[in-house]
Order: C-alpha cells, then sequence, then structure tokens
C-alpha cells in the first residue's frame, strides 16, 4: 500500500498523526491557490480551513482514481468559487474599456525574470470577475462553458472576462520586470 | 496576439505549478478541533454494535458454562446401580470379596463428611467389616425404609456381602412440579425507548445519477422513540407492540440557494425549481427561492437556469450551499421477542415489522442558525413498511424494572418515494435503550 493510501487510512480512522502529516504535506500548495481565488488575506484562510474540512469530511469519497493532489485542489477550488458567489456585492470592475489592446506587450523572454510570487501578486491584482475567470480557464484548464456554470455568468462573458484579464496581466508583467530591470541596473 | 495570449496562460500555469505559501498555524488548530467533532456516526454505531455482540456472546458463554457445571455433578453409583442424584442415606454394611473383586462406593452431594472411594481393590477371602455410618442431610420426602439393593453384585458375592441401603424413590421433575408453587410470571410489560439511527441505503441500478445522488447526498443519524406494550406468551416468547416517532433526514450538498428571488418571479402556480434526490423529487414551494448547483446542475429542473437568469447579477442574497431534506413518522411495529437466556440480563432475539406513516415532510436551507423553507418532496408514500431484526440485552433492576439496550437493523420493504425508479433500498442501522415496568 502507497504511503498516500496508508495517510488516507490512517484519517479515515481519526488518526490525529495522519491527519496533522495530510495538511502539512498539501496546505502550502493548496494555500497558493486559496490566494489566487481570494479578495485578501484573510478569506485566503478561511478558505483553506473551509476546504480542508471539506477533504477530511469527504475523504472517504476519494476512490484512488486520478491525482489525490487534483481532488484536493478541486475541493480548494470549489470552496473558492462558493466564497465567491456568497459575496453579495459585485465588485467594481476597473473600466478596461480604455486599455488600449494593441498595447506593447513585453517579449516572452521577459516573463521567464518573474518569480512565483510576482506572479500571484499580479493575478491577485486583477479585478474578481477576471482573476476567477483566468484562474480557472488558464490555470485549471476548464471550458468556456463550464466555466460559465460554476461563476454563473454566460460563456460570452466569460470569454470576455478572460480575454481583459490577459491584457492587463500583460500590462502589469511589464510594469513589473521594467521596475525589477530597473532595480538590477541601479545597483 | 493569440500566441502571446496563450503564452502568458503558460508563464502563470508553469510559473505558480509548484509555488508553495506557507499558511499561519492558526489554520491547522481551527480545522482539527472540527473534523474531530464531526466525526462519523457510522463508526460509532458499530462500535455500539460490536460491544452488543461482544456482552451477548459473553453472557452465552457464562450460560453455557453455568449448563455445563451443572452436568458435571459426580456419579453416585455403585457398580451396575445407578442411583438417583441427592441420594442420602444411612449405610451400615459388611462386605467381604474375592480376588481382586471392585466394588465402588461412591458419595453424592450433599456429601460433606466422607471421601469418594472407587474403586477399592479387596484382598481375597479378606472380610472388611464397614461399619459407616454416613449421615446426610436428607429431606423427609426422600426416606424411605432400608432394603437391601438387589443387582448391586453378582450373586458370588452375595453369599458374603450383605449390603443395606434405603430404598430411594427417583426424584423426578414431576415431583417439583406438583410440590413447589412457583412464582406467578409477570404477563405484561410496557417499555419506552429512544435511539439514535443511522440511516442509508443501497442501490441494485446501474442508474449512473442515482449513483451520483447517493455520493452527494450525506445521510444525518436521526432518532426514533416512543412506547411499546409487550405481552409475554410463555416464558420464551412475547409480542410487542407500541407508537414510534422517527425522523429521518440528509443533507445536500452543493445546491447553492440565494433567497430574494421573489421579485423576478412572474410565473403563475407551480414550483419554480425541481431538485432530484436519492428520496425523491423536491419542489420548491417558496416563490422566493433561487436554486443552481455547479456540482451536478443535471440534478436542478428549471426554467431559469444560469444563462437565463444570474443570482449575481441580480443581487440576490445567498443563503447557503447545502439543502436539509427532513421527514417523519408515526410507527406502528408488531415484533416477536424470543428469550435465549434468561437471568439478571436476559438476551432476546427480536424480529418483526412496522408499518410507518409520513407525519412530515419539509426541506429547508440554514442560514445564521435559522430555517429558511424551500419546499417538500413530492411523491412520498403515507405509508410504508419496514422489518427489522435485532437484539435485546435487558438487565434486570429489580423483578418489576428492567433497563433495555436493543441494537437494531432496520430494512424497508418498500422505499419512501413510490415515483422512484433508481432500485435505491433503504436501510437503518439504531441502537434503542430505555426502561421496561413488567406487571
Amino acid at each position: 500500500m502507497s504511503e498516500v493510501r496508508e495517510i488516507i487510512k490512517g484519517c479515515l480512522e481519526g488518526n490525529r498523526r495522519d491527519q496533522e502529516l495530510l495538511y502539512r504535506r498539501h496546505a502550502a500548495k493548496l494555500f497558493v491557490v486559496c490566494l489566487q481565488y481570494a479578495a485578501d488575506y484573510d478569506e485566503a484562510k478561511d478558505i483553506l480551513q473551509e476546504g480542508f474540512i471539506k477533504i477530511f469530511e469527504n475523504l472517504r469519497q476519494y476512490k484512488f482514481e486520478g491525482s489525490f493532489e487534483g481532488w484536493m485542489r478541486r475541493i480548494t477550488v470549489n470552496t473558492a468559487l462558493e466564497k465567491y458567489r456568497s459575496r453579495n456585492n459585485l465588485y467594481k470592475v476597473e473600466d478596461i474599456d480604455q486599455i488600449s489592446e494593441t498595447e506593447s506587450e513585453p517579449d516572452s523572454e521577459e516573463y521567464t525574470g518573474l518569480e512565483a510570487s510576482d506572479l500571484l501578486s499580479i493575478i491577485r491584482e486583477l479585478p474578481p470577475k477576471y482573476r476567477m475567470v483566468f484562474n480557472l480557464y488558464a490555470i485549471e484548464g476548464y471550458s468556456h462553458k463550464e466555466i460559465s456554470k460554476l461563476v454563473n455568468i454566460s460563456e460570452g462573458t466569460s470569454k470576455s472576462n478572460l480575454s481583459r484579464a490577459r491584457i492587463i496581466l500583460q500590462r502589469r508583467v511589464g510594469s513589473y520586470t521594467g521596475i525589477k530591470k530597473k532595480i538590477i541596473v541601479n545597483g | 496576439m493569440a500566441d502571446s495570449r496563450a503564452n502568458i496562460d503558460l508563464v502563470f500555469r508553469n510559473g505558480l505549478k509548484d509555488f508553495e505559501v506557507l499558511p499561519p498555524s492558526e489554520i491547522w488548530d481551527n480545522i482539527h478541533p472540527v473534523i474531530k467533532r464531526r466525526k462519523s456516526p457510522l463508526p460509532l454505531l458499530r462500535a455500539a454494535a460490536a460491544v452488543a455482540v461482544i456482552v451477548s456472546l459473553g453472557f452465552l458463554a457464562y450460560r453455557w458454562s453455568m449448563e455445563a457445571s451443572l452436568d458435571l455433578i459426580p456419579e453416585s453409583v455403585a457398580e451396575n446401580q445407578q442411583l438417583p442424584s441427592s441420594v442420602a442415606a444411612t449405610v451400615t454394611s459388611v462386605i467381604s470379596g474375592e480376588k481382586n473383586r471392585n466394588v465402588r462406593v461412591v458419595s453424592t452431594r450433599p456429601v460433606n463428611t466422607e471421601p469418594e472411594i472407587s474403586p477399592v481393590s479387596l484382598p481375597e477371602k479378606e472380610i472388611i467389616p464397614v461399619s459407616e455410618k454416613v449421615s446426610y442431610s436428607v429431606p423427609s420426602y426422600l426416606l424411605t425404609d432400608y432394603q437391601s439393593v438387589k443387582g448391586l453384585q453378582n450373586t458370588s458375592d452375595r453369599k458374603n456381602t450383605k449390603v443395606v441401603y434405603p430404598e430411594i424413590k427417583p426424584v423426578t421433575y414431576e415431583y417439583f412440579q406438583e410440590n413447589i408453587e412457583m412464582p406467578a410470571m409477570d404477563r405484561w410489560s410496557v417499555t419506552a425507548m429512544a435511539s439514535p439511527t443511522y440511516y442509508s441505503q443501497f442501490t441494485s441500478s446501474g442508474n449512473d445519477l442515482a449513483k451520483k445522488l447517493m455520493e452527494s447526498d450525506q445521510t444525518r443519524v436521526s432518532y426514533t422513540g416512543g412506547v411499546s406494550l409487550a405481552y409475554r406468551i410463555n416464558s420464551r416468547f412475547s409480542i410487542q407492540s407500541g407508537l414510534y416517532y422517527s425522523t429521518l433526514g440528509q443533507e445536500m450538498n452543493g445546491i447553492t440557494a440565494y433567497s430574494g428571488f421573489q421579485k423576478y418571479d412572474n410565473s403563475k402556480g407551480g414550483p419554480n425549481f425541481k431538485v432530484l434526490t436519492a428520496n425523491g423529487t423536491v419542489q420548491t414551494n417558496n416563490s422566493d427561492i433561487f436554486l443552481s448547483s455547479y456540482s451536478l446542475p443535471e440534478r436542478i429542473l428549471t426554467y431559469f437556469t444560469n444563462d437565463i437568469f444570474d443570482p449575481v447579477k441580480a443581487s440576490l442574497s445567498y443563503v447557503s450551499s447545502t439543502l436539509f431534506q427532513d421527514m417523519s413518522f408515526l410507527e406502528l411495529p408488531v415484533v416477536v421477542r424470543y428469550k435465549v437466556i434468561d437471568r439478571k440480563v436476559d438476551l432476546n432475539l427480536i424480529g418483526g415489522m412496522s408499518y410507518n406513516f409520513l407525519l412530515g415532510n419539509v426541506v429547508y436551507a440554514e442560514k445564521d442558525g435559522g430555517r429558511y423553507p424551500v419546499g417538500t418532496t413530492e411523491g412520498l408514500n403515507d405509508v410504508s413498511l419496514s422489518s427489522s431484526l435485532g437484539m435485546g440485552m435487558e438487565y434486570n433492576l429489580s423483578q418489576n424494572l428492567s433497563l433495555n439496550l436493543e441494537p437494531t437493523f432496520r430494512y424497508y420493504i418498500n422505499p419512501f418515494n413510490s415515483a422512484r425508479s433508481t432500485g435505491l433500498h433503504p436501510y437503518s442501522l439504531g441502537v434503542f435503550s430505555g426502561l421496561a415496568y413488567k406487571f
């Protein structure tokens, strides 16, 4: 029996050591997912907490088909979506019609200079509606049809939001790499 | 342009793939007490059932050992002569024997003065005077005239042997039946019992939707309680009936409920939403509610699909992502009990049938600790029939009062919902406990 199976079996039997082991192994990676989706740091903590409670409560439903990490990630994303839907206030979306879609884009080489923490910061700066669609499409790999059901928007809106998210991201990546270059040049 | 956009997707996807950020330590401190508290009730029931089985087997073993020890009363026989047990006599005999003649003289209970001698080898031609007066505590009704016992020894022995035994009347079961007054049996008993019940079901069909519904719907621990009256037909069998109130419920996760839909609801009559569940179809009767399911959209039947109406855009208020489906029944059981062990702690086997009359049928969401009504489950049978099998332990506190513990398995012969064709078979496990008064 693999180690993952042993740990899951221990968790199902209520073994505290295995429960904590499972949490310690995956919390840091899943917290990145929470930070990608959450409105702020406190909400990311809530999502991680609720997500892990669901993971432990539904562990019996994991049939060892497919990646366990992927299964946990789906639960975390679903928890983040529930949080997103539960927020009654609609986020005020930045008026991006003023953003030119022909704005020059940074070279792809410049992307490589960015660290993961920079990428996370850039995603978190996106307006929530764009962030949701970008995360679900570009990171999780959902189709626009699936996203429309998950976020309760039309497919057209999903495509439009993704497109706008990409424009903002490209612009912000450019500014990040520019700042970094200046820092390196200046010393 | 398109390539650069796809490229930026990859930059973020690959860049964040293995990135980790340590969460604050208090999160685990918050998680652990919750998962510890919400431990599944099934292992507890299993443990209770296991304890009940172990205790029952223990008492069975105890009973068997008691019966075995009663069978181990020493034989009180002379050779070729069987004497009844509990014999008491005064024996005066002179035994002379031939070579290697064996005479077995064995005392029986109650014997408190003489050791058992068996067998005794006597020297040839040696006359052994036996002048033993063995006094036993003997009930007077057992003592009769003394006389020699025929057939104790073979003919050659009789020449030199004179054995005088009392004539012993066989003590029979009938004797005690005639002469000992048995206490009158309490024929009736009233029992008040309650039980936490774990309800579940299995499917015999290959219906994918039914399997998905069973996976997403979580049964909750329910409760049963009531009063029953039992009549004891004889020392072993009794028949029992009564009235019980029981609840059954389940949680349906992944269904998001919003309130504030009434102002957009222009339809006249009929439910706005129908929700497929393992127990049947829920239909809304609250026109203010809006339902959607992101995890299993096909379970929501409505004209107000997500592409027609967006609850977020419409600023509906989020209520909950879980619906609760509750049913309550009045049960009329007819049960036969067979007493396997009749001691300080009795053990009973219990089997019977029960008619279950539907009393309550409600579906709701919870918000801030309060209930937000959603609708009802349609097509529920007004009457369902269930069979039950259990094992009851009865600890006698006094002659009239006993403490009862009964782990019971119940299988529902006809499902709750006549409209379903999903091949689902409901069952429940419960551990009843309560007090019984006999009169």
